[in-house]
C-alpha cells in the first residue's frame, strides 16, 4: 500500500495513474476538508509566491546569544547571607506576601496589560490571534488563561478584529457597559461619560445595567449612564484613527485636525484656534502620507505650514 | 516553556522566520533584527503561552506585523526623501497584502522554508518550473522512485502544518455561496 502523501503528490503535480486518481477521489470522501486544504495551498502556491522565497542559512548560535543575553530570566536564586535583622525583615516580607498572595487569589482572575503609551495607534495580537488596534494614551487587558476566558478591560480607543471561536465569548468590560461578540470587527471608545461602539462587520451586543442593543454591520451604540442608545447617524470617521482613511465634508479644521492626530505619529498644532473654527475641509485621504494631507490643507485653508521634529505648526 | 525548550524552537524556527521576513521587506540585515526582537518581547512578555505549535503562530504573526510596520515606515521615508531631498528615484517596494487572507500565504511560505533542502529542491522544480518526476529525476540523477519520495514527504510536511485550516475554509467556502 502506497502512502496517501505520495498519491497526494503525483495528484496534483499531475503525475498520477488512473488508479491512483481513484485513489484520491476515494481519500476525498474521507477527507474534504483537507482536500480542500491543499487544494487551496496548492493554488495558493504560485510562481508569485515561490520565487520570493529564498532559503538562506542564518547563523542560529550567534543570534541565540544576542537574543539570550536581553532575555529576562524567570528566577534567580541568590543565596544571600543574612543578618539577624535581615532574617526578622524577611519573615515578615514573608508574611506579608503570603497575605498579598491570598488576597490576589480572592481577587478573581488576573490579567495582563497592553498600555500604548507612543502617540500614534499601536497594533497588537491577543493569544487566540485576534487582532487589537489600540489608540495612543490607552489601556487594555486581557485576562491571563485567555485560552479559557476571553475577558478584556479597556481604557480609552480600540478597534477589534475577533477571531471566531463561538465556544469562548469574546467580552470586553468597559467603565459604562460591557460588549459581547463571538468574531467580528468593530471599534470601541470609552469617553469620560460613555462608551461608544461602532461596527465593521459581524454581530455585536452592548449592554449594562440599564440597557443593552444588539448592533450588526454599520450600526452604532452610545452606553452611559442612562441605558444603551442606537445612534442613526455616526460620525464617518469613528474609526479613522485606526483605518487611517479621512472622509472630510464641511469639517472645521480644528476637528480635522484632532482626528488626524489620533492617526499619526506626527502632531499637528494649530495655532490660531479662531481660524480652525471658520475654516473647513473637504475630501477623502486614504492612507496619506501626513505631507499630503498637510498640502491639501495649505492650499485650501489659507495657513502656512512649518515642519518641526515630529511637529507640524500651522498659522 | 523552560529555557532549553526556547532555545530549542529558536534553532529550527530561526532560519525560516529570517527568509519569511526578508520575502516581505528584502533586507537580509533587518530581517534578523526583526525576528530577534520578536524572540526576546515574546519571551519577556508572553512566556505564558505554554504550547508550542500555538508560540510559533504567534512568532510567525508578529514577524510579520513587525515586517509590514516596517516598510511602511520605509516607504513614508523614501518617498518624502524623494519629494523634499530630490533623491534620484529609490525602489520603493511594493506594500506587502495583508488583507483579505486567511494566514494560508504565511503558513505556505513558513512550511515551505522548513523543508529539507533536498526536498525543497524536489519541490521548487515540480511546482515553480513545472517539470515532470522524470524531468526531475533526470536533472538531479536520482531515480524517479526517490523523486516520487521526496514530493511525498513535502506534502506530508504541508499537510501537517496546514491542518489548523482545516474547517476555516471550508468556513469561507459557505460564506461565498451566501
Amino acid at each position: 500500500m502506497n502512502d496517501i502523501n505520495d498519491i497526494l503528490a503525483k495528484h496534483f503535480s499531475g503525475e498520477a495513474t488512473v488508479e491512483e486518481k481513484q485513489m484520491v477521489e476515494e481519500w476525498k470522501l474521507q477527507h474534504a476538508e483537507e482536500y480542500a486544504v491543499m487544494s487551496e495551498a496548492w493554488k495558493t502556491a504560485d510562481k508569485n509566491l515561490l520565487e520570493g522565497l529564498e532559503f538562506k542559512t542564518f547563523d542560529h548560535k550567534a543570534a541565540w546569544d544576542k537574543v539570550d543575553e536581553q532575555l529576562v530570566d524567570e528566577k534567580e536564586i541568590k543565596v544571600i547571607k543574612m543578618t539577624f535583622y535581615k532574617r526578622v525583615a524577611a519573615a515578615c516580607a514573608i508574611l506579608l506576601v503570603g497575605f498579598a498572595g491570598f488576597w490576589l487569589l480572592n481577587q478573581g482572575p488576573s490579567y495582563n496589560t497592553f498600555a500604548n503609551t507612543d502617540n500614534a495607534p499601536k497594533e497588537i495580537t491577543l493569544p487566540d490571534g485576534s487582532n487589537v488596534w489600540l489608540a495612543a494614551n490607552s489601556t487594555l487587558d486581557y485576562q491571563e488563561d485567555f485560552e479559557n476566558e476571553r475577558n478584556l478591560k479597556l481604557k480609552g480607543e480600540a478597534f477589534f478584529e475577533v477571531a471566531r471561536d463561538e465556544a469562548h465569548p469574546f467580552i470586553i468590560t468597559t467603565e459604562y457597559g460591557e460588549i459581547e461578540v463571538l468574531g467580528t470587527a468593530f471599534n470601541v471608545n470609552v469617553t469620560e461619560n460613555s462608551t461608544e461602539v461602532g461596527v465593521d462587520h459581524g454581530r455585536v451586543a452592548v449592554r449594562n445595567e440599564n440597557g443593552e442593543e444588539d448592533l450588526t454591520i454599520g450600526e452604532f451604540a452610545v452606553a452611559n449612564a442612562d441605558g444603551v442608545k442606537e445612534i442613526n447617524n455616526p460620525d464617518v470617521n469613528y474609526n479613522s484613527w485606526k483605518t487611517g482613511i479621512f472622509n472630510f465634508n464641511q469639517t472645521p479644521l480644528n476637528e480635522a485636525i484632532d482626528l488626524l492626530n489620533k492617526h499619526y505619529a506626527t502632531k499637528i498644532e494649530l495655532l490660531s484656534s479662531e481660524k480652525g473654527k471658520v475654516e473647513s475641509l473637504n475630501g477623502t485621504f486614504a492612507d496619506e502620507p501626513i505631507e499630503t494631507i498637510i498640502e491639501s490643507i495649505v492650499l485650501t485653508c489659507r495657513v502656512e505650514a512649518e515642519y518641526g521634529d515630529n511637529l507640524i505648526r500651522l498659522k | 516553556m523552560t529555557k532549553e525548550a526556547y532555545n530549542k524552537l529558536f534553532e529550527e524556527s530561526y532560519s525560516s522566520l529570517c527568509n519569511y521576513a526578508y520575502a516581505i521587506i528584502k533586507d537580509y540585515d533587518e530581517a534578523e533584527d526583526i525576528v530577534q526582537g520578536v524572540f526576546v518581547n515574546f519571551w519577556n512578555n508572553e512566556k505564558k503561552a505554554e504550547i508550542e505549535e500555538k508560540a510559533k503562530q504567534y512568532l510567525v504573526r508578529s514577524v510579520k506585523f513587525k515586517c509590514i510596520d516596517y516598510q511602511r515606515k520605509e516607504i513614508v521615508k523614501r518617498k518624502y526623501e524623494k519629494e523634499t531631498l530630490h533623491v534620484q528615484d529609490a525602489i520603493v517596494q511594493e506594500p506587502f497584502e495583508e488583507k483579505a487572507e486567511t494566514g494560508m500565504k504565511d503558513a505556505l511560505m513558513m512550511a515551505i522554508s522548513e523543508l529539507p533542502e533536498k526536498t525543497r529542491d524536489v519541490f521548487m522544480l515540480s511546482k515553480l518550473d513545472g517539470l515532470s518526476y522524470k524531468e526531475i529525476a533526470e536533472h538531479f540523477e536520482i531515480s524517479p522512485k526517490t523523486v516520487e519520495n521526496q514530493m511525498g514527504r513535502a506534502f506530508r510536511h504541508l499537510r501537517e502544518k496546514l491542518h489548523v485550516y482545516k474547517g476555516l475554509l471550508l468556513f469561507l467556502f459557505f460564506l461565498l455561496i451566501e
